[in-house]
């Protein structure tokens, strides 16, 4: 019985990535275009069930769902030679195909209608699975689908289906409004972000801002693409399942690899960081690849597809993916070098390491590197990516720019509290992220002393609490 | 020799008996007769050395004491041939005048007061007790009794007559010193052997046998004062004599006794002799001497049991023993001629007096002795020889003895065959475990113990190289136990006709070339892929993915599914072996092509105890061990939940090996699998209990619980964390480097031995850095501390369900599904914080936090400890592990307040 996981891919950003995720993936287990098993892998110990469902022998679908509000995109991937390989009846996109125009409060509603055609695909494709471990959503948190559909589905899924895990792809926007084509995308990151706060169990934080400086600096592309950055996307995601796909000792299951990385529930934002960086398997100068290379660039910032410094701020738990040809027996001797190099700075209130993965590599990619890793971190500093979406968010709400468009939504009709409730929702968490950085970030003696009260933010955000 | 010497006398002819005949009863163990003698009205039976020769003497039954008539038992009158197997009285004749009741008296048996059988002679009824069956002493039947053959006199009560234990103190002349008794049936023992002798006349040659060389003297007994004859009819009889004891026989002058180092030939030097004759005959002693031990020792060891090498080396003997006997042909030939002279024999007898002292010395030196000691007594001597001649003959006669022995390790280390009929190779064949267990169980015991060296058997030729023996008939045998039908390769530059030699370097080679041979080819079986070999490599690492959990994804479906918190009793095995093979066939292992060989079962022993005795029984007898381990300590059940005796506490694999591949997964080395897999899985057990509680902790994400739970979230971080990274530091850098390093090294292996070697190695390595095996402290602090977070994850499982069993109250009609979320997330949240209040979590949170900083610390402090000890890397890699960010070591450390209970 495979731990399934469903994934959900929400408006342009989400399909895009989506596509190439399942591209990836694919490629990794040897499945043609059209979903049929290749030859050469048939007799591979890989796990393909986690993220695909047989409709017979060798034909394999996704378990994915493909939602718009807009054909555009969706229609680009029915018409590309990956067309045959989703499920037809897994494709949603609204009826009146016009999109959610970068409104969150547009996507959220309308998603709220269709609500009903979307669950049942969501149900059915929960039904048809063993023992389902969770959901994964891939979205944008900008635009107007991926983030307003988006949120309405994570607070669904907490509605419909408590016990199951949510995890997200988001990607966060640009930070500088001029390379921005969305005026209004601090309303919709804040919106976003509270429900990824409330309703997300994980969320793998996929910045713009330090995707295009990695494109820009580490790959000496001076325009990237979204095709370009899409891909870099992809090759994080495939390998921060790859312990689902190629089962080694440990993080088999998704369930058992977050929850040593989210030790306190709100804190689930993690960066990612990658080595080696390349695009279109362009050849890399990287020489000679030891366990403690691949570990010691992985703790670079320049590597971490988050733009925020780890220079500040402390790692709450850290778990390498270290794919490919390595010698096992030298894991201990690089964690040792690491630390006492103190290349990492961990939180002081609990114990915190560097949990190393060794995992094979699919046999069937050509791979351009021995070795490659991928980081998946908890770290404090991610509160700076939360400030400045609230920052820019204030910038535009003190002017009360740009919210007709919010207020024509039922959730804005009666008033705006909402979007100060986020505010406040956002808020708590970067403060949250950085109480841990001290040292009493765990209240001990507080127990039991402490009077029963809602705390502030939160009684003061709902207007309809009594 | 007996025969060759012997049949050239006259009256050598078998001799028929007809009942009726007067006899003699002789023993062939001594040189006596069953005598009656007569005194104070009755007979008394003994042993004696009176000849039954008929003196005429006046009362024949007194005056010839070991004189018997033989008559048919049933029919006295009978006077027919005696057959083998006749049932036959003896009988004394008292007086022909007499009637026929009082004429005979008969060697009967009576039985005396204390219930055993006596024997005597007497006048009485014809009876059972006086009825004596003629049994071939060597078992031939039927045919016409001859006066040579060796008997059994057996009687009433199926005993046979023996010569019995010395009698008294006193020997009078005419008595042995020995009694005659009844008891005993084998033919072997020359005290039961008997011959039937006629009485009255001289005995034959072939009467006296090669047992005792008894030979009437020569005519010139007779003949008085030698010194009267001259000094050449004194040397011509003196030689003639002389010649006589050359060929094992007893002269007039020179007289053989027979002692219990073989015959010893004396000279009685007549009176008025020539001195310098007899000073020469003298010296001639010596070789009569040895020439009849040799010959005695040919006889003896050339019998079948004395095995190959005796054979051969008789053989050997013989060839010399012949060529000699035609030398004193020759040397009587030129003596009847008259050619011989004393000096001249002298002088033609030297070489042979050195060749028989040699013989004489290597036979009493290996007699008794067979197989390789034999080898072993004859280089003895000659390495204490420093003549050439003596040492090329001792290597003639070595290489003719060691030719059987070459020939069956020849056939051993080249095909893995062991003929030995006579138990004489140092190899020996243990059949103590039948075939049955060969094929099927598991055969360590095998492989050690049914093939071992008896080290006294070991020729010294081949000491040097008696392990490599061993090992390349062992190695062959098995593969050809695996594959009988498979060809091998000829060793290179071809089988070596192996030759016994000086230098042993000649067969060193090819013993070392056979046995490379084997070892290559046993391994090529094991280590190739199937289906022409057993592919070892690709079964370590299919044990490795199920025993250590290195591709875990079956794993978590099984503990899934299988309910194993119940009392190991409850747990059926075959629902288990159910699910195991459900969770496979759905996991990566699915195509392994080895997953048919792994069963579920279930230890009724503890980890910590098998391990114990692991450490304890390293020295022991490991099959012991692992049989009182699997035996059982009896364990208490029903600790509750997943305590002690439930099944996730007893779950194992099984592992089913056939036969060969049984040698190297033994019961003792999957125990140590298997004590790993239970150790692993305790701990992933554990691991997923805190993951569970985690999940549960998610659920909280969204409430607006500020820092109040923050001391659970922190707890069982702390756990969590402990438990990963021990399982880490165990799969990651323990169990996968060691085998890594294991399977890269098999490579390097040579022998199947070495594999094994290599093997235990790696997995004792593994159970000591897992530290099962390591400190006994190490175990016990890493298990208390397994089991408080087991004990916490339980409760505060137990804590959310509380939480979650609550049904939200307010109505939830007419609201939409933002509001209803709304107010499931504050009645959450308000009931969470109403629990928290509750003074007895805060105190038992604190009470767990507590036990687990004490016993965390408390194990931390004990690896501390070690290391300071004795510097193990591999401890040093545990504590960084387990305080990677050196917060234990700073906070624990820092005061004492850490761990005073919390006020109130």
């Amino acid at each position: 019985m495979p731990r399934e996981i469903i994934t959900l891919q929400v408006g342009q950003c989400g399909n895009q990535i989506g596509a190439e995720f399942w591209k990836l993936l694919c490629a990794e287990h040897g499945i043609s275009q059209r979903g049929i098993l290749e030859d050469f892998a048939t007799a591979g110990d890989d796990r393909k069930d986690v993220f695909f469902y047989q409709a017979d022998d060798e034909h394999y679908i996704p378990r994915a769902l493909l939602l718009d509000m807009e054909p555009r995109v969706i229609n680009v991937i029915q018409t590309s030679e990956y067309a045959e390989l989703y499920n037809p009846e897994n494709v949603f996109i609204s009826k009146d195909g016009g999109g959610a125009g970068n409104n969150w409060a547009k996507g959220y509603s309308q998603a709220e209608k269709v609500q009903e055609e979307v669950f049942d695909m969501v149900d059915r494709e929960a039904d048809g699975s063993d023992s389902l471990e969770g959901f994964v959503l891939i979205h944008s948190i900008a635009g107007g689908t991926g983030s307003g559909m988006g949120s309405f589905l994570l607070e669904a899924i907490n509605d419909r289906y408590p016990k199951k895990l949510v995890q997200t792809y988001s990607v966060f926007p640009l930070l500088s409004s001029e390379t921005s084509d969305v005026v209004v995308q601090p309303y919709n990151s804040v919106l976003t972000l509270k429900r990824l706060a409330l309703n997300a169990d994980c969320v793998v934080v996929l910045d713009n801002t330090a995707l295009n400086r990695i494109a820009m600096d580490r790959l000496k592309l001076n325009n990237p693409t979204f095709a370009q950055i899409n891909s870099l996307v992809s090759t994080v995601m495939a390998a921060s399942t790859t312990t689902l796909r190629y089962p080694s000792y440990m993080n088999n299951d998704l369930i058992g690899m977050l929850a040593s990385l989210i030790p306190t529930p709100k804190c689930h934002f993690l960066m990612t960081g990658y080595t080696p960086l390349t695009i279109d398997r362009q050849t890399s100068t990287v020489r000679k690849t030891t366990v403690l290379d691949v570990m010691r660039r992985l703790l670079h910032t320049k590597n971490i597809m988050v733009s925020c410094s780890t220079r500040r701020g402390v790692y709450i738990s850290i778990l390498n993916i270290i794919q490919g040809d390595v010698d096992p027996t030298q894991v201990h001797k690089s964690l040792q070098r690491i630390r006492e190099r103190k290349l990492a700075k961990f939180i002081r209130w609990g114990p915190a390491s560097i949990q190393v993965a060794l995992s094979r590599q699919s046999p069937y990619l050509q791979q351009a590197h021995k070795v490659n890793g991928l980081m998946l971190a908890n770290h404090t500093a991610i509160c700076q990516l939360f400030d400045r979406c609230v920052k820019q968010y204030e910038k535009l709400r003190s002017r009360n720019a740009f919210l007709e468009n919010y207020r024509q939504e039922p959730l804005f009709a009666e008033s705006l509290d909402e979007f100060d409730h986020a505010k406040e929702v956002v808020v708590s968490l970067s403060d949250e992220y950085k109480a841990a950085e001290g040292e009493d970030y765990i209240k001990w003696g507080l127990m039991g002393d402490q009077d029963i009260n809602l705390p502030p933010s939160y009684a003061a955000a709902d207007p309809r609490m009594p | 020799m007996a025969g060759q010497s012997l049949d050239s006398y006259p009256g050598s002819q078998p001799t028929l008996l007809h009942y009726g005949s007067r006899i003699g009863v002789r023993s062939c163990a001594e040189q006596r007769y069953i005598a009656a003698f007569w005194g104070e009205g009755d007979f008394s039976v003994e042993v004696s050395g009176f000849h039954p020769l008929r003196q005429d003497a006046a009362d024949p039954a007194t005056e010839c004491p070991s004189e018997w008539l033989l008559l048919q038992f049933h029919s006295h009158k009978h006077r027919g041939l005696v057959h083998l197997g006749d049932q036959v009285c003896f009988v004394r004749e008292l007086g022909e005048k007499r009637s026929s009741k009082e004429r005979y008296a008969y060697l009967a048996l009576e039985p005396t007061a204390d219930g055993t059988m006596d024997l005597v002679v007497e006048r009485r009824e014809v009876s059972d007790s006086c009825c004596w069956t003629l049994l071939h002493a060597d078992g031939d039947v039927g045919s016409p009794l001859q006066s040579h053959m060796p008997l059994l006199i057996r009687g009433k009560y199926n005993d046979c007559l023996a010569l019995g234990s010395n009698l008294r103190g006193v020997s009078p002349a005419r008595a042995s010193g020995r009694h005659l008794i009844c008891k005993g049936r084998d033919g072997r023992v020359p005290d039961l052997r008997f011959r039937i002798v006629k009485a009255g006349i001289p005995l034959d040659a072939r009467e006296t046998g090669a047992e005792h060389m008894e030979y009437p003297a020569p005519a010139i007994l007779a003949d008085g004062d030698l010194g009267q004859k001259s000094l050449a009819a004194q040397e011509h009889m003196l030689l003639d004599d002389l010649l006589f004891c050359l060929q094992g026989v007893e002269g007039a002058y020179i007289h053989k006794t027979d002692t219990a180092e073989g015959a010893r030939f004396t000279i009685e030097i007549p009176a008025g002799a020539d001195a310098s004759t007899a000073q020469f005959l003298q010296q001639m002693m010596p070789l009569c001497d040895h020439h009849a031990f040799v010959e005695m020792f040919v006889e003896q060891q050339s019998r079948h049991e004395y095995g190959a090498v005796n054979h051969a080396l008789c053989s050997a003997l013989g060839e010399l023993l012949r060529e000699f006997a035609m030398k004193v042909s020759y040397l009587e030939q030129s003596l009847q001629n008259g050619e011989l002279s004393l000096a001249e024999l002298w002088y033609r007898s030297q070489p042979s007096m050195d060749t028989f002292a040699l013989l004489y010395r290597v036979t009493s030196h290996v007699q008794g002795l067979k197989g390789g000691a034999v080898l072993n007594g004859i280089e003895e001597v000659m390495m204490k020889t420093g003549l050439t001649s003596a040492q090329s003959l001792c290597e003639f006669l070595l290489q003719k003895a060691s030719r059987p022995y070459f020939d069956m390790m020849s056939l051993w280390v080249y095909e893995g065959r062991l003929e030995d009929p006579y138990n004489e190779f140092f190899v020996s064949e243990n059949f103590r475990r039948d075939e049955q267990t060969k094929r099927t169980g598991p055969a360590a015991d095998f492989w050690q113990k049914h093939f071992t060296i008896d080290e006294r058997a070991v020729p010294q030729f081949l000491a040097s190289s008696r392990e490599r023996i061993l090992h390349a008939g062992k190695y062959l045998h098995v593969f050809f136990s695996a594959s009988p039908s498979a060809s091998l390769p000829e060793p290179l530059g071809g089988r070596v006709p192996f030759q016994y030699s000086r230098k042993r370097r000649d067969y060193a080679e090819a013993i070392d070339s056979a046995y490379r041979r084997s070892a290559t080819a046993l391994l090529n079986l094991f280590m190739r892929p199937q289906p022409e070999g057993l592919d070892l490599p690709g079964r370590l690492k299919s044990l490795r993915s199920f025993f250590f959990l290195s591709k875990a994804d079956w794993f978590g479906h099984f503990l899934d599914t299988a309910d194993l918190e119940r009392p190991a009793e409850e747990v059926p095995l075959a629902r288990l072996d159910g699910l195991l093979d459900l969770a496979v066939r759905a996991s990566s292992m699915a195509a392994d092509p080895f997953r048919e060989d792994i069963s579920c079962g279930l230890h009724s022993f503890r980890v910590e105890d098998a391990c114990h005795r692991m450490v304890k029984g390293s020295h022991e007898e490991d099959k012991e061990d692992a049989a009182s381990v699997a035996s059982g300590i009896s364990t208490v059940a029903g600790l509750g939940l997943a305590g002690e005796g439930s099944g996730v506490r007893s779950l194992t694999l099984k592992y089913r090996t056939a036969w060969p591949l049984s040698i190297l997964f033994s019961k003792t080395i999957l125990l140590k699998y298997q004590v790993i897999f239970r150790h692993l899985l305790y701990c992933r057990y554990v691991e997923r209990k805190l993951v569970e509680v985690w999940v549960d902790h998610q659920y909280t994400k969204e409430l607006g619980l500020d820092s109040s739970f923050s001391p659970y979230y922190s707890l069982r971080q702390r756990m969590l964390h402990f438990c990963r990274d021990y399982i880490y530091y165990a799969t990651v850098e323990v169990l996968e480097p060691q085998s890594h390093e294991f399977l890269a090294s098999l490579s390097g292996a040579e022998t199947i031995d070495d594999v094994l070697y290599r093997h235990e190695q790696f997995l004792e390595g593994c159970l000591r850095e897992v530290l099962l095996t390591e400190h006994d402290n190490l175990y016990r602090h890493l298990s208390k501390v397994l089991q408080t977070c087991l004990t916490f994850a339980h409760n505060l499982r137990r804590f959310s369900h509380s939480i979650a069993g609550e049904p939200i109250e307010e109505p939830e009609d007419g609201k939409t599904p933002a509001e209803r979320r709304l107010t499931r997330v504050r009645h959450s949240t308000q009931k969470y914080l109403a629990l928290l209040s509750q003074r007895h979590y805060s105190k038992m949170m604190a009470k767990w936090k507590t036990i687990f900083e004490s016993q965390l610390q408390a194990f931390l402090r004990q690896i501390q400890q070690e290391t300071k000890a004795r510097y193990e890397h591999f401890l040093k890699n545990l504590a960084t592990r387990l305080d990677y960010n050196e917060y234990y070591s700073t906070v624990l450390s820092s005061g004492p307040e850490i761990f005073a209970p919390p006020e109130r």
